[in-house]
């Protein structure tokens, strides 16, 4: 990094707050309670606009609005509110790809510059608190809605056995499995397909785990996303896309709780992993696969996105493949048997 | 993306050069921004400064572990190659120092004396160590982290944008 700080993390921190409070004042202040892995986080939003764009995601999980909070995240944004963040308090060259900003952590004050959403994102350990500024709301992309505060909530619970990670996640109420792979790999079209089944939905992109004392799996967001070209195979949902207008430059965004509210669950325990294999046959099958492979299709897409995801994500991901089997999901063209097949999963003796 | 890009370091797929290579020396990991776990019989190792991850096989992840432990290339392969005949076997050895090396994994360590210390692993049955290395998450690292910035200095980009 080039040049000096203008200003420490803590600092620049409280300074952000105080442009918070300005913010509020102007635009009036919104809260919602959410339960996020058996916790409360408070949302306070300076005014609607970022609520509205950022909180159905997370409407399933909806907590009462006097639940004290574990983690309070301020929000706001400069076209509804007129106040804008001091400029950043670190040279331009300091900006990371996974959104760290170099030499703007001090072990208690987290910070990252989500490129692409072009969204502030602070969190103060000791407070368990965190800031959150975009300059639009209007700017905020289809995929940041689809999984809003997900960097926020792994600072929260890095000193936890939890881990937010890229999987989808389906099953019953006694347990059900994670689905872990690239954008692409299918993990998203078998979520899908288990909703015109006896399964859950807990989500298909990114979820919070519980590594100990027995692995299970949180629900973070009620979304779903596919390729536009994939919408053909789910033809029930089409209408339901929440940026329809837009799918010649977007992924469909589903909201599940707008159409199918009863489908979706809090969580479940993990009773076993999946790794998606796109086969091309109408059949779909299982076939034992190792932790290790398992840990490749979760870990490094899980810690590349996640700004200050390192050694403590890496052992709790590396905790849970090594408590559930894992396999390969070798999934087919018939959609309808990919929910078979994870039902027989689950209704094996040894996982009831 | 979709499916892992995927690609062998093994021995004797690459032109790997065992001369970059200093025999006696001792080397580490190369950055606290490279993180690894190690399986029954495979080392996973992910390096969150490129987005590139690497799957070690048994004999290479031995390896690494007695290059964790200070041992030097050569100690490594007069522990590994116990009973191995062959100059095929030391080469191969070599060439995966060097794939380390070539891949930024490991740097020079000269803090360390390169002498035998610490647990030795065994391997049994010998077989060549390997690296297949996945490049699926790298476009994610290769992605211009300074935008277009606004007055104030904050990146920025039109709202239609992405």
């Amino acid at each position: 990094m080039t040049g000096s700080l203008a200003q420490a993390p803590p600092e620049f921190f409280s300074a952000v707050r105080e442009r918070f409070d300005q913010a509020a004042a102007r635009a009036g202040s919104v809260d919602r309670c959410f339960e996020i892995g058996g916790r409360a986080a408070l949302l306070r939003f300076a005014g609607r606009a970022l609520h509205d764009v950022l909180t159905p995601a997370l409407d399933h999980l909806a907590a009462p609005p006097d639940s004290p909070p574990d983690l309070t995240v301020l929000l706001f944004d400069t076209a509804t509110t007129g106040v804008a963040p001091p400029p950043p308090a670190w040279a331009s060259d300091a900006f990371r790809p996974r959104g760290e900003i170099e030499g703007f952590d001090d072990g208690r004050i987290r910070t990252a510059f989500q490129l692409g959403a072009d969204v502030l994102l602070m969190y103060d350990r000791e407070r368990r608190e965190a800031l959150y500024w975009s300059s639009d709301h209007r700017k905020i992309p289809y995929w940041e809605r689809s999984f809003p505060l997900r960097t926020v909530f792994h600072w929260w619970l890095e000193d936890q056995p939890l881990q937010p990670v890229h999987a989808a996640a389906v099953g019953l109420p006694g347990g059900g499995v994670l689905i872990a792979g690239l954008s692409g790999s299918g993990k998203s079209t078998a979520a899908l397909a288990c909703l015109d089944s006896d399964l859950l939905y807990a989500g298909d992109d990114y979820v919070l785990v519980r590594t100990s004392p027995t692995p299970h799996v949180y629900s973070l967001y009620g979304t779903a996303k596919i390729e536009p070209d994939n919408l053909a195979r789910f033809p029930r949902l089409r209408a339901a896309a929440a940026n329809g207008d837009r799918l010649d430059r977007e992924k469909a965004l589903f909201f599940v709780n707008s159409f199918a509210p009863e489908k979706l669950t809090s969580g479940f325990p993990i009773r076993a992993l999946l790794v998606p294999r796109v086969t091309g046959r109408p059949g779909t099958s299982l076939r034992p696969s190792t932790a290790a492979e398992a840990f490749r299709a979760l870990a490094p897409t899980t810690l590349c996105h996640l700004p200050g995801a390192e050694g403590a994500a890496l052992a709790k991901l590396g905790a849970l493949v090594r408590q559930v089997p894992a396999y390969t999901l070798e999934a087919g063209t018939d959609l309808a048997q990919i929910p078979e097949t994870i039902l027989g999963l689950l209704l094996r003796p040894e996982n009831s | 993306m979709g499916v892992p890009d995927q690609r062998s370091l093994c021995a004797g797929e690459t032109k790997l050069d065992p001369s970059v290579v200093s025999r006696s020396g001792s080397y580490r990991v190369a950055s606290a921004k490279i993180v690894w776990q190690c399986f029954e019989d495979e080392l996973v190792v992910i390096n969150l400064e490129t987005g590139k991850y690497y799957s070690i096989n048994a004999t290479g992840a031995a390896i690494w572990k007695l290059m964790e432990a200070g041992w030097s290339p050569e100690a490594s392969l007069s522990c590994l190659l116990d009973g191995v005949p062959g100059e095929e076997a030391r080469r191969q050895v070599l060439a995966f120092w060097a794939g380390l090396l070539e891949e930024g994994l490991i740097s020079p360590d000269p803090a360390q004396s390169g002498e035998p210390s610490g647990d030795v692993p065994v391997v049994l049955p010998w077989s060549p160590p390997s690296i297949a290395v996945f490049s699926d998450m790298q476009e994610l690292f290769l992605v211009d982290p300074i935008h277009d910035v606004d007055d104030a200095g904050w990146p920025s980009r039109p709202p239609e944008g992405n």
